[in-house]
């Protein structure tokens, strides 16, 4: 029995460590890779009211409970958002959410990420999350679907109240619109 | 057993050399962000894993394993999900599966004090007010799809099986099954298995699942050599399970069945059989934007029979709950439930040599408000009036803080009641209840990315607890009976992920339960560590887990220690296309020792029983779409 259980022991390893070496980097991206990119995009295709910024003034892409998605976008740090260069920090209170453009609420957001937004006002700040608990509150939540793609459902009504202008693309591209 | 730690490390260093080619390949967001919006949305993404969150709103250091988990490290019952978990240590003898954590040890009073809530329905019996989670438990793994341990009491929500703690199972949807799944297994000691379940989701918003599963087992081989040392008395088993469950609408009907038989190896007189199920419907729906209603009504039974004599109880009753949205995120929950435990019955050739009926009235509800935008309070409380017995109260007031995100620290104080069972009721003198004050604090920390700890101490006065054995025919000695206790303890658990999906938790409980003269309390083990890892080994498809449980020395029946034991557990699982295989090599060290169990006079013996030695199983599946 012992001899059969090495045996059995001995072959599973064995085969793991194989399939292992075999295993390949496939064309996929890296979820919260992929969130931040998709941030970067409804940046680029979202029209802010004017603020009368100066150019070298940076795009604030402002992340609340995603560490994850926060590292990720590190990565775009200085690339261009209409003219202004995308900046990325990670927010604790509602002083420091003034200065945001986008505001990424991630899976650790929880309760004081729905009374960030709650306090949030008309402040023309683009709100995005992953947590499917606070989509209800923002203009834009990202859903991996069952085909393991990311999509991402619109609120307009969330969107225009902050005076924000979705162009036509986003909304093409979008899984759900919901108007009201 | 310097042997037996040596082979483990081994087995974890071979197993960590095998995960590094695959962390190779990841991309990052700027070698990506030039490509097309349109392209990305059609681009796959790796999921990441996640760190298993808590579902459930308690201020307690919850335990949670997922139905990834129960696959990667072959699970095969539910108690072999709660000896993974932190602190907890899971016996057995012949017969039946025994708890053991956080001060409560003692297995002459079953798996008792801890609840078990499957889709919240309570499942405990009437009778014995015990849980069931081996092959006598109601649900087969494969439904499950998390399940949660919440130490501490439950009884501010629960009442009085959830005196120390809960268990809540919430199992899967039709939908998450999608079709027609079947599988068989095989394993050491004659383990047969075979299960169909049916489950899908319908356009027009109908769940349905359906399943029959059915077992066959020629119950455990000892795992030492020396079998003079343990209980030689080992039976065959085997048992039926129904589970079905739909939801539509605000409606959902849910039941479970289960028979399991014993065979015993001398005398087919002492051929035992389990019987349990549960029948429950639930209906929910908003009364205007801010106020949700849930009413569920449910039944219960259970039946233990062996030859002449037959025990158990029937129960049924409604629940009526309101939740309530206030003004900033402030939350009120009040509910009312009537219960009436309509029979509750030991039977010798027919003949009741005790029956009892009870009924329960209870309140309860709790005030979940902010007190500042960091500092969040909880204060909940239960009143239980049953029958001729005072009304009892639990109250807990938690205060929940978190200075940023991914630092949560949670403080509760409580007392809890447990009103005698009426088993308990029929063999003992005193029925006051049993009454727990408890203290905990709690801290969660997120250390950096997808790194978690969790740490809490806690502290438990208990009074009047009531356990105690039959020492012959005549006589019921009861052990400890109304002395107070006192248990302290310590908890740590590390969680870990990698990028490419590896996941590594490792726990560490101490714990410490004192009589009032200071004497240590039975079957509990000071230390208890817990590791598992689990990795993909070829892209999503293949899976290695390693468990390894180490449970240190513990009092015995006999006033004598046994000694801690170390045990390991490997499982390679995977999936190919609509197949899905598991194969699992258990306490691969074949490491020797004894769990504690019923003492029972008519035995004579030592309430020890050989823990299972090393032994394989092999489970092979296909899902029809």
């Amino acid at each position: 029995m012992k001899r059969v259980a090495a045996v059995v022991l001995s072959l599973t390893l064995f085969a793991s460590s194989a399939l292992a070496m075999a295993a390949n980097a496939a064309q996929r991206v890296p979820e919260f890779a992929m969130k931040a990119v998709y941030l970067y995009n409804f940046a680029q295709l979202t029209n802010w009211p004017p603020r009368g910024e100066a150019s070298d003034e940076p795009f604030n892409v402002c992340v609340f409970g995603g560490d994850e998605v926060f590292h990720a976008l590190e990565a775009l740090e200085g690339r261009k958002v209409n003219g202004h260069p995308l900046h990325s920090l990670q927010i604790e209170d509602a002083v420091a959410v003034r200065q945001c453009h986008l505001l990424f609420l991630g899976e650790d957001a929880g309760r004081r990420g729905r009374r960030l937004l709650d306090g949030l006002g008309d402040a023309s700040i683009l709100t995005v999350t992953d947590d499917p608990s606070l989509a209800d509150s923002v203009a834009v939540s990202l859903v991996v679907t069952e085909g393991k793609r990311l999509a991402f459902d619109i609120k307009l009504g969330l969107a225009k109240g902050r005076n924000l202008a979705l162009s036509s693309k986003l909304l093409r591209l979008a899984n759900r619109v919901i108007v009201e | 057993m310097e042997c037996l730690i040596i082979r483990v490390i081994s087995s974890v260093v071979l197993f960590l050399g095998i995960l590094q080619p695959v962390c190779a390949g990841m991309q990052v967001a700027s070698e990506i962000v030039d490509i097309p919006f349109e392209q990305l949305l059609q681009t796959e993404v790796i999921t990441a894993e996640r760190l298993s969150r808590q579902i459930s709103a308690a201020p307690s250091a919850v335990s949670v394993v997922t139905a990834q988990d129960i696959r990667t490290f072959g699970y095969r019952t539910l108690g072999d999900i709660l000896s993974s978990m932190r602190g907890l240590n899971v016996s057995h003898d012949e017969d039946y599966g025994f708890l053991t954590g956080r001060g409560f040890a003692n297995p002459n009073d079953y798996a008792g004090r801890i609840s078990l809530l499957i889709d919240g329905y309570l499942a405990p019996d009437n009778l014995w007010g015990q849980i069931y989670f081996e092959h006598d438990g109601l649900i087969d793994v494969e439904l499950i799809e998390r399940v949660e341990y919440i130490p501490g009491s439950g009884s501010t929500s629960y009442g009085d099986s959830a005196f120390l703690g809960v268990i809540n199972v919430v199992t899967k949807k039709g939908g998450d099954i999608g079709g027609v799944s079947v599988s068989a297994e095989s394993g050491s000691h004659g383990w047969r298995r075979k299960r169909v379940s049916y489950g899908q989701r319908f356009e027009n918003g109908l769940d349905f699942l359906l399943s029959v599963s059915a077992l066959e087992t020629s119950g455990r081989t000892l795992s030492s050599e020396n079998r003079e040392d343990f209980n030689p008395l080992f039976e065959r088993q085997g048992n039926r399970r129904l589970f079905m469950k739909s939801s539509y609408r605000g409606w959902s009907l849910e039941t479970g069945w289960l028979v399991r038989a014993l065979k015993s190896p001398y005398d087919t007189v002492f051929d035992a059989e389990d019987r349990n199920g549960f029948l429950s419907l639930k209906h929910s729906a908003d009364l205007g934007s801010s106020v949700r209603q849930t009413t569920h009504v449910y039944h219960g039974h259970y039946r233990y029979s062996l030859s002449s004599e037959s025990s158990g109880g029937d129960w049924w009753g409604v629940d009526n709950k309101l939740v309530i949205n206030l003004a900033q995120r402030d939350t009120l929950v009040l509910g009312m439930e009537y219960r009436d435990d309509y029979q509750q019955i030991q039977e010798i050739d027919g003949l009741r040599v005790f029956e009892m009926d009870r009924q329960t009235v209870s309140l309860y509800g709790y005030y979940d408000f902010s007190l500042a935008d960091d500092l969040q309070a909880t204060f909940g409380a239960r009143v239980d009036s049953r029958g001729d017995h005072a009304a009892t109260v639990s109250p807990r007031l938690a205060l929940i803080y978190s200075p940023r995100p991914g630092s949560v620290f949670k403080g509760s104080v409580g007392m809890a009641n447990r009103q005698p069972t009426a088993a308990a009721e029929s063999a003992f003198a005193n029925t006051a209840p049993e009454r727990l004050r408890s203290a905990e604090l709690v801290w969660e920390q997120s250390l950096g990315v997808s790194t978690r700890m969790i740490a809490a101490v806690y502290h438990y006065d208990l009074n009047n607890y009531n356990i105690g054995w039959w020492t012959d025919e005549e006589t019921f000695e009861s052990f400890e009976n109304h002395r107070p206790l006192s248990a302290k303890g310590a908890e740590l658990e590390l969680e870990h992920l990698w990028d490419n999906g590896t996941r590594l938790k490792v726990s560490f409980a101490h714990q410490d339960t004192r009589t009032a003269d200071s004497q240590t309390i039975i079957n509990l083990p000071k230390n208890v560590i817990k590791l598992n890892l689990g990795s993909p080994v070829y892209g999503d498809n293949l899976r290695v887990g390693l468990g390894v449980r180490y449970v240190g020395r513990y009092l015995g029946w006999m006033e004598t220690y046994d000694p801690g034991s170390l045990v390991a557990d490997l499982t390679l699982s995977g999936e190919y296309g609509k197949w899905f295989g598991s194969l699992s090599v258990r306490n691969m060290a074949n490491a020797r020792y004894a769990e504690l169990g019923y003492l029972a006079y008519y035995d004579g013996g030592t309430g020890r029983y050989g823990a299972d030695g090393r032994n394989v199983w092999l489970q092979i599946g296909y899902t029809f779409k």
